[in-house]
């Protein structure tokens, strides 16, 4: 069994900027969506953005203005986790310092943009700055730019389980012994109009655009879609020797991570869950944890009907019937990429706090889900372990265990 | 300063987030961090701002903004 302490943590999402504004907004329920003006006269005209996102206070004038938002978001993120680590990015051995960031969807903004320059006023009017502000890579770049971590920088793709990925893989870096400490996570900001309208076409999106704020209802009976997000949630992960030795401060630990792919089709999960349910044995198998000791999930999901059918027969079939779950994305929506970086946080917080947030919009649950779908209200749990899981387009499924320190 | 001068000051920083010496006479492109980039996004916003190609390559690091004024009144 390998231990990779989560000792920094860094969330900027449609919940806040920080864990504590996350960990509070969570609890008191209710969701983020709200009428998105960048959508405006669109089928789906709302979103989950990050509140108060001000990218030239936060980052000063040349990130600001030169960085494409879903880097923004991510450098924010990564800087909010090593201060609350406790390490100082000017001093430590940057060759040991690994970065592993979740995302699928690039610089969407900047892509459509200077898309719409080239058509209209033709090649000379296209930026030089496109391609180093929306390639998906550049995140972790860019990261390790702001950090001096000279260690092993990547990208994970695998869509909605990209920063659940990465998780996974940083936490391989550190038992490999590649890498002292690898910053992990993910990022996403693709909220335009495009990109939300191609999201919308394939059926992919709620459709209550008459109420916004109930459109995010994960396992609920009348869920119809998910409602778009933007985010970055990124973890400092260091061996747990490691941590203890420089006295730092441990928020939880991630003991087992497994993987495994639907191979079935382009866009739905398997209708049994056969994937995700391989991915969470393999991440059980991974930490040695048995599923009785799995407190609670923090599941993907994502308030599709297909998702939450499935994800839900999967996790009753490996955890038993009564499994206590919650989906934060009845919150925050759904931030594509940066969600399971954004979630293996929130199921850090709730091991380190012994609280489980409620799944927000949950009135009447689908009558197929089986298991305690927390709703309502917070509930305290004190747990041994806990999972999150995560599904992705294209058949990807992920599954991180966590422990209690 | 000219007014032109002054111009061009400002899109340096407000626009490309160029810092504030950018302000300062006889400063180099070098100098205020103004890579091979950021210096064909100078030359699209001016085309953009004043209408006026310059000609590819005559923006270089040792460039300074007065000689960029010198350009534009030549173009």
């Amino acid at each position: 069994m390998f231990n990779a302490a989560i000792t920094g943590l860094g969330l900027v999402t449609p919940a806040g900027i920080g864990a504590d504004a996350n960990w509070g907004r969570l609890n008191a329920g209710g969701t983020a969506a709200s009428r998105d003006a960048a959508l405006s006269g669109l089928p789906v005209d709302f979103s989950c953005r990050v509140p108060d996102f001000d990218a030239v206070s936060l980052l000063g004038r040349a990130a600001g203005r030169r960085l494409d938002r879903f880097v923004q978001l991510a450098v924010v993120a990564a800087r909010q986790a090593v201060r609350s680590a406790g390490l100082d990015s000017s001093t430590w051995d940057g060759a040991r310092v690994g970065v592993v960031l979740g995302n699928s969807l690039g610089g969407s903004a900047t892509t459509e943009e200077q898309h719409r320059a080239f058509l209209t006023n033709g090649p000379a009017d296209v930026s030089p700055l496109t391609v180093p502000k929306s390639m998906v890579n550049m995140v972790a770049g860019y990261v390790a730019i702001d950090c001096g971590a000279t260690g092993p920088s990547l990208v994970t793709a695998t869509a909605c389980a990209s920063g659940a990925t990465a998780v996974g893989i940083a936490r391989d870096l550190l038992r490999s012994g590649s890498c002292d400490i690898v910053l992990a996570g993910g990022t996403e900001s693709a909220l335009t109009a495009a990109t939300v309208t191609n999201l919308q076409r394939m059926g992919a999106l709620t459709s209550r655009v008459h109420d916004p704020s109930s459109s995010s209802r994960p396992f609920d009976a009348a869920r119809d879609g998910f409602t778009p997000a933007e985010g970055a949630g990124i973890l400092v992960l260091e061996r747990e020797e490691d941590a203890r030795a420089r006295g730092a401060s441990v928020f939880a630990c991630v003991s087992g991570y497994g993987a495994a792919s639907d191979a079935f089709h382009a866009t739905q999960p398997h209708p049994s869950g056969a994937g995700v349910e391989r991915a969470l044995r393999a991440a059980l198998a991974d930490a040695g944890v048995e599923p009785a000791d799995i407190g609670h999930v923090n599941a993907h999901g994502t308030s599709t009907p297909l998702n939450d059918a499935t994800e839900a027969l999967a996790l009753t079939r490996v955890l038993g019937a009564g499994t206590p779950v919650t989906s934060t994305k009845g919150v925050t929506g759904h931030t594509l990429a940066a969600a399971g970086g954004i979630e293996a946080i929130y199921t850090a917080l709730s091991l380190h706090h012994g609280v489980v947030p409620p799944t927000a919009n949950l009135e009447s649950l689908d009558p197929a889900v089986e298991l305690d779908v927390v709703s309502g209200a917070p509930r305290a749990l004190r747990m041994r372990a806990a999972a999150s899981t995560s599904l992705g387009f294209g058949g990807h499924n992920a599954a991180l265990v966590l422990t209690a320190v | 300063m000219s007014d032109l001068h002054n111009r061009l000051v400002t899109m340096l920083i407000d626009d490309l987030g160029v810092e504030d010496r950018a302000a300062e006479p006889g400063i180099t492109f070098d100098e205020i961090d103004v890579d091979s980039l950021l210096l064909v996004e100078f030359a699209l916003l001016i085309r953009r701002e004043f209408g006026k190609e310059l000609p590819e390559g005559s923006l270089t690091a040792g460039s300074t903004v007065a000689d960029v004024v010198g350009m534009l009144q030549e173009a």
